[in-house]
C-alpha cells in the first residue's frame, strides 16, 4: 500500500515534470551562445571562467558556503568527538603503512598544483582542497587502524588553520572595500591583472583559491576524521 | 544527447523520490538523498550543456564556449551536498548511540 502510494506520487510528479520539459525551448529556438568566458577574461584576467565565477563575481556566496564548511566541521566535530579507532581494530600490515607515506607526498603536491592552477586550468580551490583532504583522512585512517591516534596535523591544528583561512578570506574582503568600495571586489581595486594565462594573472583569484583550498581541505578532514575516529 | 541526460537526470529524480517516500533505515535515506542530489546536479549542467560549445577555459582563436555560471554552480552544490550529508551521519550516529535503532519508525515516541 505504502509502496504504490509512493509509486503514484513520483509517477504524477515525473509526468508534470515530463509535460514541463516538453515546454523548453528546442535546440533552433534556443538563443546562441553568448560568450561570457571571453568577458569574464577582459573583466576578471582569469582564463577559467568557472573559477572567474566563483571567486570574483560571486565570491560573497563563496563566502557563504565556506561558512557553511565551517559550520559543519564545528557541529560534527562536537557530535561525533574523535576518541579512538573503534570501526578499525585489526593494524594495517606493513606494505599499506610504507605504501601510504610514499603517496602522501604526491597527493599533496597534486592538491597544491590544482590549488594554485585553478585560475588559468580545470580546477580550483575546492578541488584541490578536497584532494588535500584525503592526504590527511588517509594517513588518519591507516595509522589510527588499532587504537591510537596520529594524525598529519594534530586536530587543534586542523581548526586553527581553518580559523586563519576564514580570517584571510575576510580580510581580502575587506582590502576590497578600503581599496574600491565593494567587499570582495578584484579588479576594481587597482591591483594589476597580470597577462592571462600566466600564474601571477587576475588579481586576488589565485590569493582566495589558496585560502578556499586550505579551508575546505581542513574542513573536510575535520569532518571525516572525525566520523571515522568516532 | 540532451534528451538522453534529461531522461537520466528525471529518472534519477524519481528513484531518488521514491527511495525517500518508502525507505525506513535511515543511512538509505541519506543514500537517495544523494541520488536526488546527483540529479539536480545533472540537471544544472544541463542547463549550460551547448552542442559544440567548449569548456569555459578561454583559449587562443574564435571559440563558442559555454556558459560557466551553472558550473559554479554545481561546484557549490556538491560542497553543500557534502556538508549536508556529513552532519545527517552525525546526527544518525548519535540517534543510533542514545537510542540503539537506525529504523525512523521506531522513533515515534520522540513526538510528544
Amino acid at each position: 500500500m505504502k509502496r504504490t502510494t509512493a509509486a503514484l506520487i513520483v509517477t504524477v510528479l515525473v509526468v508534470l515534470a515530463g509535460f514541463a520539459a516538453s515546454e523548453l525551448p528546442s535546440e533552433a529556438e534556443r538563443a546562441e551562445p553568448v560568450n561570457h568566458a571571453i568577458r569574464s577574461l577582459a573583466d576578471t584576467g582569469a582564463v577559467n571562467a568557472v573559477s572567474a565565477v566563483l571567486f570574483d563575481y560571486r565570491a560573497f556566496d563563496t563566502l557563504g558556503e565556506a561558512t557553511v564548511i565551517i559550520t559543519t566541521a564545528m557541529i560534527v566535530a562536537f557530535l561525533a568527538p574523535q576518541a579512538r579507532a573503534s570501526m578499525l581494530s585489526v593494524r594495517m600490515s606493513g606494505i599499506v603503512l610504507y605504501g601510504v607515506v610514499l603517496l602522501l607526498p604526491f597527493i599533496a603536491v597534486f592538491g597544491l598544483a590544482i590549488m594554485l592552477y585553478g585560475h588559468i586550468s580545470p580546477g580550483g580551490g575546492f578541488t584541490g582542497g578536497v584532494v588535500l583532504s584525503t592526504s590527511a583522512v588517509l594517513y588518519a585512517v591507516v595509522y589510527s587502524a588499532g587504537g591510537q591516534q596520529s594524525y598529519v596535523l594534530a586536530p587543534a591544528t586542523n581548526k586553527m588553520i581553518e580559523n586563519v583561512a576564514m580570517t584571510a578570506f575576510l580580510a581580502v574582503g575587506f582590502f576590497g572595500m578600503a581599496a574600491s568600495g565593494a567587499f570582495l571586489a578584484n579588479a576594481a581595486t587597482g591591483i594589476g591583472l597580470g597577462t592571462p594565462g600566466s600564474l601571477l594573472s587576475a588579481g586576488t583569484i589565485p590569493l582566495l583559491n589558496v585560502i578556499s583550498g586550505l579551508k575546505v581541505g581542513v574542513g573536510l578532514a575535520i569532518i571525516i576524521i572525525s566520523l571515522f575516529l568516532e | 544527447m540532451e534528451a538522453i541526460l534529461a531522461t537520466t537526470a528525471f529518472a534519477l529524480t524519481a528513484i531518488g523520490l521514491y527511495g525517500l517516500l518508502t525507505c525506513r533505515h535511515m543511512i538509505r535515506l541519506v543514500l537517495c538523498f544523494n541520488i536526488l542530489e546527483a540529479a539536480v546536479l545533472l540537471a544544472i549542467v544541463l542547463l549550460a550543456y551547448r552542442p559544440e560549445a567548449l569548456a569555459p577555459l578561454v583559449r587562443d582563436g574564435e571559440h563558442a564556449y559555454v556558459f560557466p555560471l551553472p558550473h559554479a554552480l554545481a561546484v557549490t552544490a556538491i560542497v553543500i551536498g557534502a556538508s549536508l550529508t556529513a552532519l545527517m551521519l552525525a546526527f544518525i550516529v548519535r540517534i543510533y548511540k542514545s537510542r540503539g535503532t537506525v529504523y525512523i519508525d521506531e522513533l515515534k515516541e520522540w513526538r510528544r
